[in-house]
This record gives structure tokens, C-alpha cells and sequence, in this order.
């Protein structure tokens, strides 16, 4: 009799275990506990783990041509599913395009034939600033033999009707084009898929007028009528009586011989009185510098190896934000310094901060194979407040261009570079919030001295005044 | 009998005439008034005829400061169809059974930008979008775009034919069937 029950109940032990895997198995999940350890959770919990760096190659501007339109896919809550399946779809092809091309299969166009390419049914991927090859090889995993000659690109676009892949190389003004017949993807059923949804058009502005605009000035021609909510946020780090752990980490956890000083208008700094240096500023900005360090005791790196090193740093320190993604790598002249920006968005849309203030999101600074110097200033978004409604691109740029703002900023715009919607942080002691503006990158010429310099001017969108420039 | 059809067909052909009578003026972008040929506007999405999928279609182009733009969207109802919705077989039929019928007419100024750019939306079947310029110094301009927005469907079944379709959709759902 009690053998039946065991044999029952082991039975049906077994059932409800197969039902439970195979499940998983659907889902494609893991058990925490049977298949993983607890606690081993991703970075955005425990700010330990590496950050995948794939991700950090997530472009400035996310667009999919239907051939004559096009719209730009923004990683939001509605869309993150869609987003993520494209760039992680797009990034593939271009990558087992880069691994499986010779260089001697591979073209070079000119770069007036990017209208042409760009009006093809595909994907673009447009970085903020032109990323050196190195970089996006380092990102996609690709070891350096796979070199095809480019140097450093700033729009890469899987043309799949044409089954081809093109890498715009500014360096060089050249387009590479790299088959990629044979490379199975999704990227037809997706196009497709999106196409019959309800999307925003987007509109290539140097098509208009090609004087005036650069290729990168692509908008969306109008925001969703649900507009944008203001963001309520908080500094990233509080600090009371104690040392806080992250900050400890930077002195490699030895906290015995801290020195703490409070400055006058409120910047704690922490010191090991020999050559480092944290300075926690009021505005929750976070600076870090190794002063031992001297850019000319150093041999140049290459920029695989700075990738490596800052994304280890800003992993293992403080860690980062949801939707980071590298902005600008900057090389000195030197080749033994780099500077690799980080920046961060909200739903999709970036987080800019004034003018005033010395970092965006996140800065390394590497000397030789070391870490100089780390700024950061992240916020945690804490609510959204009410929504504002967004003006339209054309109705800034009537704003921008218009002469009562040339003649009071001394200043005319001769070309717009880039242009895109933002959050832009509006600080006080009391409250941290965020405001929907655009931003527009121009370069400008003085009236007085006849110089032109770049600029960046900081329009809200809901009211159109220039909050900052 | 006879007499029904042809005055039926007088009627048709009127309808249409009074129609297209809106667009008679000009089909080009450039100056009337014989002073000048150089040009009002520049339009950038300036294919006249298109067929497209999309609920909605962007017309923008560039234009000097200061210059009015209307743009009025028409759709072509055809006499036996009811609805909008019922209007599948629209591109069937000839422009003589329907009529055009306003849906949208706006009217902007061009700013500082010398652009413009306005979503207008489409019904399903064919659309058309007239676009009326005027300058500051009075000169004027017009564009007509024809558009006809259909369902995948339709158009799928254009390219390839009725029967190749139904052969495909057979296949895959004898395939289906065996899966």
C-alpha cells in the first residue's frame, strides 16, 4: 500500500517537474536556484556584474527605411520590444557581414551615394560622434584581423533590399559596401511588420536644403499627441556620517586612512592624502582623479583596450544606468590618452544637462592602462509629472532661425549638424526635474570677430524659449 | 433604359468635370502672373502619383519665408460604395462613378526655416492632395499629388495576380495541414 503511494506521489512529483521545465524551456528562462545562483543578478541591481558591451553601441539614432519613408525607433515602454529586436537583429547582420567579407570583396563608394542607400528598405544605426573602427569592433566582439580598411564611422546601414551592407567612414568620406547574401536574419519580417503599424515619419533635413543641414539632422516630422511628462528626479548618491561603500571602492576599499573635508560651498572631498581624490559636489556630480598618473609617462593604447578599461571601471564603480550607450571616444593627439563618454536616456530620449556643468553622464578619463580621472552624474527618476505638449521640429527651427534671435545673440547660424529631442535637467535645492526640450547643434558665426564655433542650443518644447546655448 | 444610362453618364461626367475643374489651373510649382518662372515652392515628396499603405503621407517642401500654403486632401467616393470602409473594389472603378470629396484643408505660413511639412491623413482608395501657394510678392503655385492608399492585400494580389495568390495560399495551408 505505502509502496503505490511513493510510487504515485514520485509520479506525480515527476509530471509537475517536466511541466515546469519544459515551460521554462518555452519561455526561455532560468530557474534561479536550479540553473543559476542567486544573486548573480545584471548590473542595473547589483552594480558588479560586466555590463554587456554590445549594448553600449546602441546608436544615437535608431532609423528604419521603408524604402521613401523612414521613422526613428525610440527605446521606450511601448516600443522596447521592437527596438531591441532590431538593433539586436541589424547588429548581428553587421557583424557576420564584417567576419565573413574579405577585403578584398569589399567596395568603396562614394559618399554621395548615401541619399541613394538610405532611401533603400533597411536599418541605420547614426552615433553621436564618428566611432574609430576599433571601437565598434571591440563592441561587436570582432577581433582586429578582421580589418577592411575602414578607420572610423558614424552611420553604419544594413540595405537589405539591396542585401548589402554599407559603413559610412567620415575620415575617409568614403561608404564600405560588405555582402550579405547568405546572412539569414529577420530583418525583411520586421521591416515589414513595422511598416504596417502606425509609425512617425521621419524626415532627412539636408535633402531639403543641403547647405544648411548635415546628414544627421533627421526628425521625426511630429510628437505623438500624448507629448512628453516632465521627469522628477533624485542625486544618485546621498551622503550622511558614513563613507559610502562605492566611494570606499575608489580608494580600493581602504577607508582607515581617508581624510574627509567639507569645502565651503558644500563639495565633500575624500582623499587618501597622497594621490587620490573624490569630490562629491552639491549637485550629486561625482569626481574622481588619480593625480599620480601623467599622460607622459605612458605608452599609447589602442582603443579596444581604453573600451575594456573604462567599461570595467564605470561597471565596478557606481555601475550603469538603464540605456547607457557610448557617446564620444576621444584620442589625444598623443595616442596615450582617451577620454569615452557615456549618456543615458529616459524612454528612448536622452538626458542632457546644462551647459555649465562639466560632464553630461558619464566621463573616463585613461592614461597609459589606468584610470585618471571618472566623473559622473546620474539621477534616479523618481516620477513623472505632468505631460507637456512638444512643438514640432519646424516650428523650432522658425524659432531658431529667426532674425530676432540672430540679432540678439550676435551670432548667425550657418549649418545645423544635429537635431533631437532631450530631457534637460532644471536644478534647485529643493527639486530636480526634467524638461522635454530639442536640441540643436549649429555652427554659428560671430558678427563681431567673424570666427565660427560650434554650439548648442536648448529650446523647450513645449514653449520654444532657448533655455540655454 | 438608354435614356437612364446616358443621363446617368452626363451626370458622372459633370461630377468629374467640376471636380478636377478645382485643379484645371496648374499642375506646376512655378510663378502665373508671366513676370518671373522662378520658383514659389520646392516641393520634396513631389511624386504626382503613389501608392503607398501608410495611413498618412508627409508633404513638405521648402518655400520663402512668409509664403501661405493650403493644402486641401480630397477622396474620391465612388457611387456604389456606401463607406469608407467598403471601398475595396475603388480602384476598379473609373472616376466617371464617383465624386471628390473634401476631408482636410489646412493653411500655414512659412517661417523662418523656409520649410514646411504637414501629415495629412489618407482614407483607403485614392486621395488627392492640392496644394496652393502664395508668396509674399502674390505669386502663386500649385501642386496636385494623386495617392491611393490600399491594404497589402490588394496590392499583393496586382503584383502577382488573383490566381498565383490563391495557389500560394493553398500551398501553405496544405502545408499547415500537414504540419
Amino acid at each position: 500500500m505505502n509502496r503505490e503511494r511513493v510510487k504515485s506521489v514520485s509520479l506525480l512529483f515527476l509530471v509537475i517537474l517536466s511541466f515546469i521545465l519544459t515551460t521554462r524551456i518555452w519561455f526561455y528562462t532560468s530557474i534561479e536556484g536550479i540553473f543559476i545562483m542567486s544573486g548573480n543578478k545584471s548590473i542595473k541591481t547589483d552594480y558588479n556584474a560586466e555590463y554587456d558591451k554590445s549594448d553600449l553601441l546602441k546608436p544615437h539614432k535608431l532609423i528604419v527605411s521603408f524604402g521613401e519613408n523612414s521613422t526613428i525607433q525610440y527605446d521606450n515602454k511601448d516600443n522596447s520590444e521592437t527596438y531591441n529586436r532590431i538593433f539586436k537583429e541589424a547588429k548581428r547582420v553587421v557583424r557576420t557581414a564584417i567576419l565573413v567579407n574579405s577585403k578584398e570583396s569589399v567596395n568603396k563608394l562614394p559618399q554621395e551615394e548615401l541619399n541613394r542607400i538610405r532611401n533603400t528598405r533597411g536599418v541605420s544605426f547614426i552615433f553621436h560622434m564618428p566611432l574609430e573602427i576599433g571601437a565598434v569592433y571591440k563592441l561587436m566582439n570582432i577581433s582586429s584581423d578582421a580589418d577592411v580598411g575602414i578607420k572610423s564611422v558614424d552611420e553604419i546601414i544594413v540595405a537589405q533590399s539591396l542585401r548589402r551592407l554599407y559603413l559610412h567612414d567620415t575620415e575617409q568620406n568614403l561608404l564600405y559596401e560588405l555582402r550579405t547574401e547568405g546572412v539569414q536574419n529577420n530583418l525583411d519580417f520586421i521591416i515589414t511588420s513595422l511598416e504596417k503599424q502606425s509609425t512617425i515619419t521621419s524626415l532627412y533635413l539636408n535633402r531639403f536644403q543641403p547647405d544648411r543641414f548635415s546628414k544627421n539632422a533627421i526628425v521625426p516630422t511630429k510628437i505623438g499627441t500624448k507629448g512628453l511628462p516632465v521627469l522628477l528626479g533624485e542625486r544618485e548618491l546621498v551622503v550622511d556620517n558614513e563613507i559610502p561603500d562605492d566611494i570606499a571602492k575608489l580608494f580600493d576599499g581602504d577607508i582607515m586612512s581617508l581624510s574627509i573635508i567639507k569645502n565651503m560651498d558644500g563639495t565633500i572631498v575624500y582623499t587618501d592624502r597622497e594621490n587620490r581624490v573624490v569630490k562629491l559636489y552639491t549637485n550629486g556630480m561625482l569626481e574622481y582623479v588619480d593625480y599620480e598618473l601623467q599622460s607622459t609617462d605612458y605608452k599609447s593604447i589602442d582603443v579596444r583596450s581604453a573600451i575594456d578599461i573604462s567599461t570595467e571601471f564605470v561597471s565596478n564603480h557606481f555601475g550603469f544606468p538603464e540605456n547607457s550607450y557610448i557617446s564620444d571616444i576621444i584620442r589625444s593627439m598623443t595616442g596615450n590618452r582617451y577620454i569615452i563618454r557615456y549618456r543615458y536616456a529616459y524612454e528612448g530620449i536622452p538626458i542632457v544637462m546644462p551647459s555649465g556643468t562639466s560632464v553630461d553622464t558619464i566621463e573616463v578619463e585613461i592614461v597609459g592602462d589606468q584610470v585618471k580621472r571618472y566623473k559622473r552624474i546620474i539621477r534616479n527618476f523618481t516620477d513623472e509629472l505632468e505631460t507637456k505638449q512638444v512643438m514640432d521640429f519646424i516650428d523650432i527651427l522658425n524659432i531658431l532661425l529667426d532674425s530676432k534671435v540672430e540679432a540678439l545673440s550676435g551670432e548667425k547660424i550657418k549649418t545645423i549638424k544635429d537635431m533631437y529631442l532631450a530631457y534637460y535637467e532644471r536644478y534647485n535645492q529643493n527639486s530636480i526635474t526634467y524638461v522635454p526640450v530639442w536640441v540643436v547643434d549649429v555652427t554659428v558665426e560671430r558678427f563681431e570677430k567673424g570666427t565660427v564655433l560650434n554650439q548648442r542650443y536648448i529650446i523647450n518644447a513645449e514653449t520654444g524659449i532657448i533655455l540655454d546655448k | 433604359m438608354l435614356k437612364k444610362v446616358l443621363i446617368s453618364a452626363i451626370i458622372a461626367t459633370a461630377v468629374f468635370a467640376a471636380g478636377s475643374a478645382v485643379y484645371a489651373q496648374s499642375e506646376s510649382n512655378y510663378a502665373r502672373n508671366g513676370r518671373d518662372i522662378e520658383p514659389v515652392f520646392d516641393l520634396h515628396s513631389d511624386k504626382e502619383e503613389t501608392k503607398t499603405f501608410s495611413k498618412e503621407y508627409v508633404v513638405s517642401g521648402n518655400a520663402k519665408e512668409g509664403t501661405k500654403v493650403t493644402i486641401s486632401v480630397y477622396w474620391f467616393s465612388a457611387d456604389d460604395e456606401k463607406s469608407i470602409i467598403a471601398n475595396k473594389k475603388q480602384s476598379e472603378n473609373s472616376e466617371k462613378e464617383g465624386k471628390w470629396i473634401l476631408q482636410q484643408a489646412d493653411e500655414f505660413t512659412v517661417g523662418a526655416s523656409g520649410m514646411f511639412a504637414e501629415t495629412v491623413a489618407l482614407n483607403l482608395g485614392k486621395n488627392r492632395i492640392v496644394l496652393f501657394i502664395i508668396d509674399k510678392e502674390e505669386n502663386t503655385g500649385e501642386k496636385v499629388l494623386e495617392i491611393e492608399r490600399s491594404l497589402e492585400k490588394e496590392v499583393r494580389e496586382e503584383v502577382n495576380g488573383n490566381s498565383l495568390n490563391r495557389l500560394v495560399e493553398d500551398m501553405s495551408s496544405n502545408t499547415g495541414k500537414d504540419k
